[in-house]
């Protein structure tokens, strides 16, 4: 039976096989949800899906407690592990992290193992109960709880970044005639007049060494892309020239992460559209990225 | 192959206003852009993970993920693409994440009605069941793409967001993957047969 024509033709049938009707109550259960379900602003994707963990609905509440205790814990110095290493950037947008004022007696969750699939090169980390990875071949996101008041919020991970144009719709363009290694993408970062960076500092995650530095769009620059809704924006990196790309707008603000993974370089992007909570989510999110490691 | 693929459903017509609607925070138009399509959905889920209850998760997911995230579809005549390909990688993340949690493989009757035994047979679906059961999600989703929804390796690379080299051998893959598995269990077939 496992000819290549009889396997297709029995993958064929035996797919062709089963249930083609869903209960009607699945969509009105989803009627109801949306209802509750803020919609992202346009300028804060960056162009892939990104998915949610059904379980986050159990443990929501949980992780938010625990991420909040994990990242207040770190920031108070009451907590060692692997750490990134290096003075915090410095100058506007800060990014002086502080716990966040989420508030609940709910004990804490355990934290989970998340490991990659398809992301190359192969990752693991440590995340509060309730978050949740997302698999692609470039990128990688681990998402706070959709349940929880940092829903939407992520850490994004993408390989081999590079610096992009911005045209008036900061797609599609060829790379910028800049080179690829952490220094060169940050220093065309930092150059460049479109935004408000901090001065990079150099960072360890683990074994692997690199630079950070905190963005925004520069208040002078009003500039849009065809998915900021109208607000300025800037298109940071891509992975390729159709995306996948993380790109800031509006009051967004991003920590961003270029470590040297052996033949290539990682960008991690910690961000938030709303500004204000941009301090908030960092810590939370560090601890997270502390714990990161690669498999070059 | 004659079913509709995900986004090129010919009974749904394409209707760019809802889409523009839902993306303007309208509850109700989403809902009607949803609803016609959701069978599809649930049929493309439930044969990637097996389980009636495993893929009405994924779909509710899916759609409360695509509601969040509506605004970011920068084309809304790819509303049906997009709607697939979060559908499609919604699956795979759950399916990831049951077989980490499941360290025996556990062979479960398949859901719904089936076809008469003269398409397949009883053993071969038997066998199909548990070789499909033990192929990594991402192989799942190219089967079902493949032989399910008739996809190209090119619109399988569109829909998983990898290169199309990748997943012209991402098939192949599957398929000796599903090939080893069939004459795995054939052989055991056989030896569990013979007399002792």
């Amino acid at each position: 039976m496992t000819h290549d024509r009889d396997l297709n033709r029995l993958l064929g049938q035996w797919l062709g096989e089963g249930p083609n009707e869903v209960p009607d109550r699945v969509i009105d259960v989803i009627a109801d949800r949306i209802g509750h379900q803020q919609q992202r602003p346009a300028w804060r994707f960056r162009w892939r899906p990104t998915l949610m963990n059904p379980s986050l609905r159990v443990a929501a509440s949980l992780a938010a407690v625990f991420v909040v205790a994990l990242g207040a814990i770190y920031f108070l110095g009451l907590l060692s592990g692997p750490t990134i290493g290096g003075p915090k950037p410095t100058g506007s947008p800060s990014p002086t992290a502080s716990s966040s004022p989420a508030a609940s007696t709910s004990p804490s969750a355990s934290p989970s193992s998340i490991s990659s699939v398809t992301f190359k090169p192969p990752l693991s980390l440590l995340a509060p109960a309730g978050w949740k990875g997302a698999d692609g071949d470039r990128t990688f996101f681990v998402e706070a709880p959709t349940a929880s008041s940092e829903a939407g919020n992520s850490v994004g991970i993408m390989s081999g970044p590079f610096v992009r144009f911005n045209d008036k719709d900061c797609e599609n363009k060829a790379p910028a005639a800049v080179g690829t290694s952490v220094a060169e993408v940050v220093a065309t970062l930092v150059g460049d007049p479109r935004l408000a960076a901090t001065s990079p500092q150099p960072v360890t995650v683990g074994d692997l060494t690199g630079q950070m530095l905190d963005i925004q769009v520069a208040s002078t620059w009003t500039g849009t892309c065809a998915w900021s809704g109208g607000k300025p924006a800037v298109l940071i990196v891509s992975a390729t020239d159709t995306g996948p790309a993380f790109g800031t707008g509006g009051t967004g603000r991003d920590r961003y992460i270029f470590l040297d993974v052996g033949e290539s370089v990682v960008a991690i992007n910690i961000g938030t559209p709303d500004g204000s909570t941009f301090e908030a989510f960092v810590a939370q999110a560090m601890p997270i990225v502390e714990r990161i490691q690669f498999t070059p | 192959m004659d079913r509709a693929p995900i986004g090129r459903n010919e009974g749904l017509a394409m209707d760019r206003d809802l889409v523009e609607a839902a993306q303007r925070g309208d509850q109700e138009a989403y809902v009607h852009l949803i609803r016609p399509r959701s069978d599809h959905l649930f049929a493309i889920a439930q044969r990637i993970l097996r389980d009636v209850d495993r893929a009405e998760d994924a779909l509710h997911d899916a759609l409360v993920i695509a509601w969040r995230d509506l605004r970011g579809l920068r084309d809304p005549d790819r509303f049906d693409a997009w709607i697939g390909r979060l559908l499609v990688h919604e699956c795979i993340d759950q399916a990831t994440r049951e077989r980490r949690r499941t360290a025996n493989l556990r062979v479960l009757p398949v859901d719904g009605p089936t076809a008469p035994d003269e398409l397949v047979s009883v053993a071969d679906r038997d066998l199909l069941e548990r070789g499909f059961r033990r192929l990594p999600p991402d192989q799942r989703a190219i089967l079902v793409l493949h032989h399910y929804l008739g996809y190209a390796p090119a619109e399988i690379a569109e829909t998983l967001d990898i290169p199309a080299g990748t997943a012209r051998s991402r098939l192949h893959n599957a398929h000796r993957a599903m090939r080893a598995a069939l004459d795995a269990d054939a052989r055991t077939s056989v030896r569990k047969g013979r007399p002792a």
